[in-house]
């Protein structure tokens, strides 16, 4: 069962640039989540009072510690939601709804080596599982994608191996993280046979997923995305965060919709219709 | 908003922080008693907000709800719009889900069953595309256990055939509501659309059709345009608004009404709290539908229930039906 209630902001820091973290102490959240899953955030009042915004904001959780009982948010502030709650100083509390949806290991069944891909927001739910990874002993590439230096996490944040790649060339390698993942799997490391072929995970704009579901699809991987849609309810109700499901599992002329906030958000890459 | 005297702050609530369970106070009879449909308390569910209650029974046991409207039924699946299918607005929202549901045959195999077994009472909301069709959902389900009545959707916007067209002209809405009259003996709730000239006399052309009782409003036909790729923002381009933004217009629709029909009025638009639910019944309606509340706080039901009970108890009543339509000087309805 998801917890609600309220929750405690306990720190705040900048991660990358408009990027910050926030840890928040929970300890439901803490215990239950699993990387790839999410949580509705309030950091306003409930809709009795204060229906502006509306709408929960649903956000990746990042990492737990569940010695402590906490977990982090990594936001980027994009509008009035993201803005209210980067700013709840640290001590004040938040409503919580979660952990929400189905993780990156639950879709893909089993963990192994896997290449973890990903940038902007879309590092959140790739740490959290960077760090499963790392922590079962299973060996971690994370290739993190932004568009210059300065918009690149510090080093040490992610566990595991890490290359990056910028669009313009001012750190690693110069292009998208969907080009060096190509250029790296060319080097056929593993399609010897002798090192089993890793899974590649996926977070971040939907271009860019489209463009690693093509190409990793031609060298043969298993890719698991983690998708974002405009979400209501952001627990499986509404049928608001809909997309089609396609694959070999669908019969001729069958139509069938999953939704983002409960059969994901992860989806493996043949299973989602992204073109929509 | 206007100054809240302290009796009804107290139990303003809406912030999902709460219990799961209720508590009420002795002395008080919150049973909602409309026509030949009896709820142990007038506060319900809207129909596509709250799916067919999994998750939301998560959260709290949904049988201590007045009843569940199940999201809107049709006689075969269907997949609904294409992405994106909500956006937020001013204290509202826009949705064009476009009826997603797995047609009459799979909610009657397994979803109403599972209404059931969990004790919820389950009114189903219909939708077709012709009369015959919306004939043919209600034959199938007037002997289903556990339908304790009919919702009739003339009122969704966002199907491009059918839905709303039917709920905008009293003749065709008329003729839906005979056709499943004659198709079931169930309770039947026409579910009436605000984006009409004169939402009264839909109202009365429906009742004279047959129509046990009446819920309104439906969403407001609305849109957001993105002005950076300049193209609508919903993939459906057009959607209905829902949310405490609609709620005066919702309000003032239901005062109407109340004053044209003498059936019992399920009033909803935009209520989240207590408060707002009382409104409602003041104005003439004898239950209410929670819809959009229940996305930003799944346990606003339970506030609005303990709400309108601590309400009735704190002014000397002791069942709801006495409240009903006690602002509404015109109110056509009975009320014992
Ligand atoms: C499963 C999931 C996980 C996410 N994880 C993260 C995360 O870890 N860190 C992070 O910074 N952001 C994340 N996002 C995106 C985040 O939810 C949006 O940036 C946020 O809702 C914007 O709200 P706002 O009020 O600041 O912006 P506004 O633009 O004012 O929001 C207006 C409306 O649009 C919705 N919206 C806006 N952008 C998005 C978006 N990209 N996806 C879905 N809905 C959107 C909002 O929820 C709101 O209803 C995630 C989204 C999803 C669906
Ligand atoms: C996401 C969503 C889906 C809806 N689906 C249906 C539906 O299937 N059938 C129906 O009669 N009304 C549907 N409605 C309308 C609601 O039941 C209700 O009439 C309307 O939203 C106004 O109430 P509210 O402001 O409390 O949400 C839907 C509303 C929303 C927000
Ligand atoms: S957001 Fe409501 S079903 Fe996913």
């Amino acid at each position: 069962m998801p917890y609600i209630g309220r929750a405690t902001v306990t720190a705040k820091r900048e991660f990358a640039r408009n990027m910050v973290s926030i840890t928040i102490q929970c300890p439901a959240v803490a215990q239950e989540s699993l990387p790839g899953q999410f949580v509705q955030v309030r950091a306003w009042p409930g809709p009795g009072t204060a229906a502006d915004p509306l709408l929960d904001r649903p956000l990746s959780v990042a990492g737990v510690d569940k010695q402590k009982g906490t977990f982090e948010l990594l936001v980027r502030v994009v509008g009035r939601g993201t803005r209210l709650l980067a700013s709840v100083p640290v001590g004040e509390t938040i409503r919580v709804t979660g952990p929400l949806g189905r993780g990156f290991l639950e879709a893909a069944g089993a963990a192994g080596p896997s290449i973890l891909v990903g940038g902007g927001v879309g590092l959140a739910p790739l740490k959290f599982l960077a760090e499963v990874l790392t922590a079962g002993g299973h060996e971690v590439l994370s290739l993190v994608g932004a568009r210059n230096a300065a918009e690149l996490p510090p080093p040490g944040e992610l566990a595991g191996k890490v290359q990056v790649a910028t669009d313009d060339g001012s750190a690693g390698f110069h292009g998208t993280v969907v080009a060096l993942l190509e250029q790296m799997l060319t080097m056929v490391v593993f399609r010897s046979g002798r090192v089993p072929a890793p899974v590649v995970y996926a977070c971040g704009p939907t271009p860019m997923l489209r463009a690693l579901k093509a190409s990793a699809t031609l060298l043969g991987l298993p890719v698991y995305l983690s998708l974002e849609e405009r979400m209501a309810c952001g627990i499986g109700a509404c049928r608001g965060c809909a997309v089609r499901q396609v694959g070999p599992k669908m019969a001729a002329g069958e139509v069938k919709m999953v939704r983002v906030c409960h059969e994901g958000p992860v989806f493996a890459a043949g299973e989602v219709d992204l073109d929509a | 908003m206007p100054e809240m005297t302290s009796s009804v702050a107290a139990f303003v609530g809406g912030d999902g922080e709460r219990s799961p369970a209720l508590t009420l106070p002795a002395g008080v009879d919150l049973t909602a008693k409309l026509g030949r449909l009896t709820l142990k308390n007038p506060v319900t569910v809207a129909s596509g907000t709250f799916g067919y209650g999994h998750e939301f029974h998560r959260f709290y046991d949904i049988s201590q709800l007045g009843a569940v409207m199940v999201k809107g039924t049709t006689l075969h699946p269907r997949a609904g719009n294409k992405p994106p299918r909500v956006v937020e607005t001013p204290a509202g929202m826009l949705n064009a889900i476009g009826l997603q549901n797995p047609g009459v045959d799979e909610v009657i195999r397994t979803e109403l069953p599972w209404l059931v077994s969990v004790g919820a009472t389950a009114i189903v909301n219909i939708a077709g595309h012709s009369v015959d069709e919306y004939g043919e959902i209600a034959r199938r389900l007037d002997s289903v256990p556990g339908v304790a009545a009919i919702e009739i959707n003339i009122s969704c916007p966002n199907v491009d055939q059918g839905g709303m067209a039917f709920g905008v002209h009293c003749p065709s809405a008329a003729a839906v509501v005979s056709g499943v009259r004659r198709a079931t003996k169930l309770p039947i709730i026409t579910k009436l659309t605000p984006n009409v000239t004169d939402i009264g006399e839909v109202a009365r052309a429906v009742v004279d059709a047959g129509s046990d009782m009446l819920s309104l409003i439906n969403t407001l036909v609305g849109m957001v345009i993105d002005i950076e790729r300049r193209r609508p923002v919903l993939g459906n381009t057009v959607g209905g608004l829902s949310g405490p933004a609609v709620r005066p217009v919702a309000l003032k629709m239901v005062w109407d009404v109340a004053r044209q029909v003498k059936v019992p009025i399920i009033g909803l638009g935009g209520i989240v709290t207590a408060p707002d639910a009382i409104q409602f019944l003041l104005a003439g309606a004898s239950a209410v539908s929670i819809g959009t509340a229940n996305f930003a706080d799944p346990l606003a039901p339970l506030d609005v229930i303990e709400g309108i009970a601590a309400y009735l108890a704190a002014h000397g009543h002791r069942g709801v039906a006495e409240i009903v339509g006690a602002a509404n000087p015109g109110f056509l309805g009975s009320r014992p």
